[in-house]
């Protein structure tokens, strides 16, 4: 792709994505309601110039709730690609760095649990534990764990061959100045990328599972709950779930954009 | 002759190939008792063809590759392996690589590259360390400005001055450089080849240089050993050795190269 078209995509991707953490930061001075407060004189509203969104079947503001429901459904997503990344690359690279027996067994855990089906066995934690929006983030997290694992396990096994690596070694360097001087630089651009283009899927595996029930609970206005208060209503009042939906798929492609983007910044050679 | 480094018997073995256990049930003798020995203020060529064990000669001198038998005694002590080797005798024996692209750390600006070992032993502050790099910079003729710049900004030949740079922070007895100029353009590896018999005369330098190019070791070299498969097949006076083989795979090699340079005939030994 021209690089460009690549850098306006990118730059597109960073503001939608920054214009969505400035929601989620400003909501109670966006939003024009209170998303909780219930009004039994307007229930399921049309857009209008009072609800810019329309209202649900309990009066609430649309608009509104979509607005504080970006808190949620991006603190979820960050939740889980946070617990992922650091989890995995810390794993990743001692499992690289200690080698033998550990290593072995570490990468054998790994591929089980990326041979699974992430999303029913998420699904199936969530119910062991209770759904809730931390137990979603949990489970969605420690199953994003292994590809971090693997990327992290992969890079510092490479990087460790390294000349620059040799050359400390040569000059006495001790394994902690080695690790936290060239692997954890090194590693951590990779790291990086994937996690912002790991975002994209977090948030629709989170405000998914939240659609099914398994992670906001009402109240609590978030987007794939949102979805799925609306879908009832489909055929007569479409708004109701294509407002939130929309947010979804927004913030999806916004933060893919951005992973893309980071991956070009973030190569030395480019800098 | 009182040498200053020495290598008695050297024997490197690599398994090639594991069963499921992780045990090697395939070997590869890299390195087939190998003896060498450096006088000090010496450049010794070790020239081969591809493949002949030179790197892992070089490798296993300073620690990186573990000897199956055999010893490397540096000033008459027999040499521990790196681990062992990390306190007291880091910096005296250091490698320079054949390739400046990969050792050089991209990430790090040139000023904490070149002070790395520095850095390593600690107790300098940052702006002492800043000061080093400028003069071992003027060292091996890199410009101020260089230092606060990234790896990817140079030409292979910079590169390579500033591994030498990195090399020569610690103040090294002997350097092992392992084909300094053969990812260079030609016209590049005179300077750097001069940079380096410029330092030696300098700082009275121990060198092990090894290439497969006749014309490079013929250069830097007062001494050459000659390897094939892992063994030394001939080694003695540069002079000589390059003019007048008596091994016939010297001859071969010798021959394959259009013109040989002079010998180093600087004041060594
Ligand atoms: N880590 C290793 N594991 C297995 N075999 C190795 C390893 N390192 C080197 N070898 C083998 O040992 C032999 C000698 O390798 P070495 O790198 O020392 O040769 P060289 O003379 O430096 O060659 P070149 O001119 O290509 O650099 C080669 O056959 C090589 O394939
Ligand atoms: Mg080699």
């Amino acid at each position: 792709m021209n690089v460009l078209v690549r850098h306006r995509l990118a730059a597109a991707g960073a503001s939608i994505v920054g214009v969505l953490v400035l929601v989620a930061l400003f909501a109670p001075l966006l939003a024009t309601y209170d998303p909780n407060g219930v009004n039994p004189a307007h229930i399921l509203e049309a857009p209008s110039k009072a609800h810019w969104a329309g209202t649900d079947e309990l009066g609430r503001d649309l608009y509104s709730r979509v607005v504080w429901g970006a808190r949620p459904s991006l603190a979820v997503a960050f939740g889980i690609v946070s617990l992922a990344a650091v989890g995995g690359t810390i794993l990743g690279c001692l499992s690289g760095l200690i080698g033998g027996i550990v290593d072995t067994l570490v990468m054998r855990v790994v591929e089980v649990v990326m041979a699974l089906p992430g999303l029913v066995i998420a699904l199936a934690l969530v119910a062991a534990l209770g759904p809730s929006l931390l137990n979603l983030t949990l489970a969605l997290g420690l199953l994003g764990i292994p590809f971090y694992t693997r990327l992290a396990r992969g890079q510092t096994l490479a990087l460790r061959e390294r000349a620059y690596v040799k050359a400390a070694r040569t000059m006495g360097a001790s394994t902690p100045f080695v690790v936290f001087r060239h692997i954890i630089p090194n590693l951590l651009s990779s790291v990086v990328v994937v996690a912002s283009l790991g975002l994209s899927g977090a948030i629709l595996a989170g405000s998914g599972l939240s659609f099914i029930g398994l992670g906001a609970q009402p109240p609590l206005a978030e987007w794939g709950a949102l979805v799925n208060a609306g879908r009832q209503y489909i055929l007569d009042q479409w708004w109701y779930a294509l407002v939130p939906g929309a947010a979804i798929l927004l913030a999806a492609v916004a933060f893919n954009l951005l992973g893309d983007g980071v991956r070009d910044l973030i190569d030395p050679r480019t800098r | 002759m009182d040498a200053l480094l020495e290598v008695r018997e050297l024997r490197v073995r690599f398994a090639t190939a594991h069963d499921l256990l992780g045990r090697a049930t395939a070997y590869h003798d890299a390195v087939r008792g190998v003896s060498l020995s450096v006088a000090r203020g010496e450049c010794l060529g070790i020239v081969g063809e591809s493949g002949s064990g030179k790197t892992t000669v070089a490798n296993a001198i300073v620690g990186l590759v573990e000897p199956s038998s055999g010893e490397i005694v540096y000033d008459g002590v027999p040499l521990p392996s790196l681990a062992g080797r990390e306190r007291r005798l880091a910096g005296e024996l250091l490698l320079v690589f054949q390739d400046p692209q990969g050792s050089l750390d991209p990430r790090m600006p040139v000023w904490a590259i070149v002070t790395e070992g520095l850095a390593i032993r600690g107790r300098l502050s940052r702006k002492a360390l800043r000061r080093r790099a400028a003069e071992l910079a003027e060292m091996v003729g890199l410009s101020g400005e260089s230092l606060e710049r990234y790896p990817h900004a140079f030409s292979g030949g910079q590169r390579q001055r500033i591994a030498i740079a990195r090399a020569l922070a610690l103040e090294p007895q002997i350097l092992v450089l392992d084909e300094p100029t053969s990812a260079l353009d030609v016209s590049i590896q005179a300077q750097v080849l001069n940079l380096l018999l410029e330092l030696q005369q300098r700082l009275g330098l121990t060198y092990v240089l090894v290439s497969h190019d006749i014309s490079v070791i013929a250069h830097l070299s007062h001494r050459v050993a000659v390897m094939r498969e892992g063994e030394v097949v001939e080694e003695g006076e540069a002079t000589r050795v390059l003019t007048a083989p008596s091994h016939p795979y010297t001859r071969a090699l010798v021959e394959a190269v259009p013109r040989v340079g002079q010998a180093n005939d600087g004041a060594a030994t």
